[in-house]
């Protein structure tokens, strides 16, 4: 779910990751890394990133060909998706694409997946979802090898031993523009729009349960996560519908293309009824749901006047009214989340 | 004959005279554009004060009535209303780059007019208006804003809907909202949905048919439209016609 937009992140020289359709990435420079980079810093070792730049002293970097790293063991959970899965609140979230998960820093709750990788029985997480991910970058992050610093998520995906959860796609939506979602749905038009976009990124699903299929075949438990309306039960006007519009056209499609996967699903639309923002009992960050809010979060997020915006002392008010809004789970929506996913696989 | 010429000799001198206090008048018209009026100064301070964002900024902080004058800013420019004060535009003509206003944080309840005037957008530009207090007013009467990429005009304090929230009075009448460049962004006319209101009598909203046109308040009511067949998109309040 996306809050303020963030533009394409720039493709790291020599990518060193490996698609799992493609093979070995080309490019100047292959590099096999020794290991899955620190997840703590989430910052890929200065090594690793000075061979990725090729920039090693001497070397044309044609001829560089790094041998002798072991590749990163299969993970046993990979936890893939979009901000929803990071643990950030727009406050929280300093945009650092060269971080793992887009953010600087530490999460400001526990993201749900590593509440679900905390049993026993899962032994490693390899948590990958991205701050503003969208299904149609992420996909084409898998057919060109990368464009970050980090492997492509799909790739991860495929590595999966035991378990897979996530989803992608509400960014996609672009909900994050409510004035023109607020009129589309004012006036009766939202869910044919709703309908438009998700046929635009029908493609880019085909991949994507392509790949959850393929992890499923050889084993791995896949649980396809539905999204959450983050206004439900809130006093408002017309962001609470509007958002259902949006949610649960995306939820249908998502769970339609699980089933026909074979593939399990975790409602997070049901865990979350009554608990958006403005609600007496939130579970995401925001604790607001109103027309105002949801107006000038849209233009702190993007326009032409972001740069004026964020260079001056008006940015505090718009700051103000992104947090306002901000529809990522809070402690107690972590949690609910982490619970339907292994009500799911109990 | 002899009166005729009197009377010939008169109307020349009354025509003269005429011309007189008519070419004063123009000259002083013209001294005004020099830039002895509050809209040269904004233009000015706008234009001396690019930032490296691109925007100038021109500080509004005492009452700025702004009648009569002529004025184009070449640059995007952000003016900001500071202590609750008035900005007024009356029977003027302004073509500017973006234009954002907006009021300092913590600054007072703004008041934006717009009356008998035009403000024109020039190249793909926008027009934002964010007010952030909720006795803050903004009113467009006999008047065109022109703003190819979007006219988006917010007013009230964002927030759920408490005693501190909301609020926000919007005013238009007898005028043209126009946003049609190739990649408008549309109209948005929005105060709050707790006390806030919208009230648009004789408006024409020239947006492209796919193009957003949100009309929404508390209490929002449209009446006697053009170009926006469903009225205000939402509405607590008493609905008008063509409201709902």
């Amino acid at each position: 779910v996306i809050i303020s937009s963030i533009s394409a992140p720039a493709r790291a020289a020599g990518q060193a990751w490996l698609s799992p359709k493609d093979g070995p990435a080309p490019g100047p420079v292959r590099l096999v890394p020794e290991s899955v980079p620190d997840q703590a810093t989430h910052e890929p070792s200065s090594e690793a990133a000075t061979l990725a730049s090729g920039q090693l002293a001497g070397l044309p970097a044609d001829d560089l060909i790094v041998t002798g790293i072991d590749p990163p063991p299969e993970p046993s959970y990979v936890g893939f998706g979009d901000s929803i899965t990071t643990g950030f609140s727009v406050r929280g979230c300093k945009i650092d694409m060269r971080a793992k998960n887009g953010c600087g820093g530490v999460p400001t709750v526990a993201p749900y997946p590593e509440l679900v990788g905390s049993t026993p029985d899962i032994s490693d997480l390899d948590r990958v979802g991205v701050w503003g991910a969208t299904l149609r970058d992420t996909v084409a992050d898998l057919r060109e090898g990368g464009r970050r610093s980090w492997p492509p998520q799909l790739s991860e995906v495929a590595r999966a031993q035991h378990l897979v959860t996530g989803a992608l796609g509400i960014n996609d939506l672009h909900p994050g523009d409510w004035p023109h979602w607020l009129w589309l749905a004012g006036t009766g038009r939202g869910p044919d729009h709703a309908a438009e976009h998700l046929r635009a990124i029908a493609p880019d699903l085909d991949e994507l349960f392509e790949v959850l299929a393929e992890v499923h075949a050889r084993g791995a438990r896949v649980v396809v996560t539905l999204y959450y309306n983050p206004y439900d039960g809130g006093p408002c006007l017309a962001l609470p519908g509007t958002a259902e519009i949006i949610v649960s056209a995306l939820d249908q499609e998502l769970a339609l293309r699980a089933r026909r996967a074979g593939l399990d699903v975790a409602d997070f639309s049901l865990a979350f009824r009554g608990h958006g923002a403005g609600s007496g009992d939130s579970w995401v960050f925001g604790t607001s749901c109103d027309l105002l809010s949801a107006v000038d979060a849209y233009l702190a997020a993007w326009n032409p006047f972001t740069l004026v915006i964020y260079g001056n002392p008006f940015k505090k008010a718009r700051d103000d009214a992104a947090a306002l809004l901000d529809p990522h789970p809070n402690d107690a929506g972590v949690s609910a989340m982490a619970r339907a996913v292994r009500d799911v696989l109990a | 004959m002899r009166s005729r010429a009197r009377w010939a000799v008169l109307g020349v001198l009354v025509g003269g005279l005429l011309l007189l206090v008519v070419g004063g008048a123009g000259a002083s018209h013209a001294r005004h554009h020099e830039g002895a009026g509050p809209l040269q100064e904004l233009v000015s301070e706008c234009m001396s004060s690019v930032g490296p964002e691109g925007f100038g900024l021109g500080v509004v902080d005492r009452p700025m009535a702004i009648a009569g004058e002529e004025g184009e800013i070449s640059v995007p420019c952000h003016i900001e209303i500071r202590r609750g004060g008035l900005l007024s535009f009356r029977s003027s003509s302004l073509r500017t780059r973006h234009l954002f206003i907006s009021e300092a944080v913590d600054g007072g309840p703004a008041s934006v007019e717009v009356v008998s005037s035009t403000i024109t957008g020039l190249g793909e530009s926008g027009f934002q208006l964010v007010l952030l207090d909720p006795e803050a007013v903004f009113t467009v009467r006999q008047s065109t804003l022109d703003f190819p990429l979007s006219i988006w005009a917010s007013v009230g304090a964002p927030g759920s809907l408490g005693d501190a929230n909301g609020g926000g009075r919007i005013e238009v009448a007898a005028s043209v909202l126009r946003a049609r460049g190739a990649s408008t962004q549309g109209i948005s006319i929005v105060a709050g949905e707790h006390r806030g209101m919208v009230d648009l009598s004789d408006v024409t909203l020239d947006a492209p048919a796919s193009a957003t046109k949100l009309l929404a308040a508390q209490s929002c009511r449209a009446v006697g439209m053009r170009g926006v067949p469903d009225g205000c998109t939402y509405s607590r309040g008493r609905a008008g016609t063509n409201s709902h």
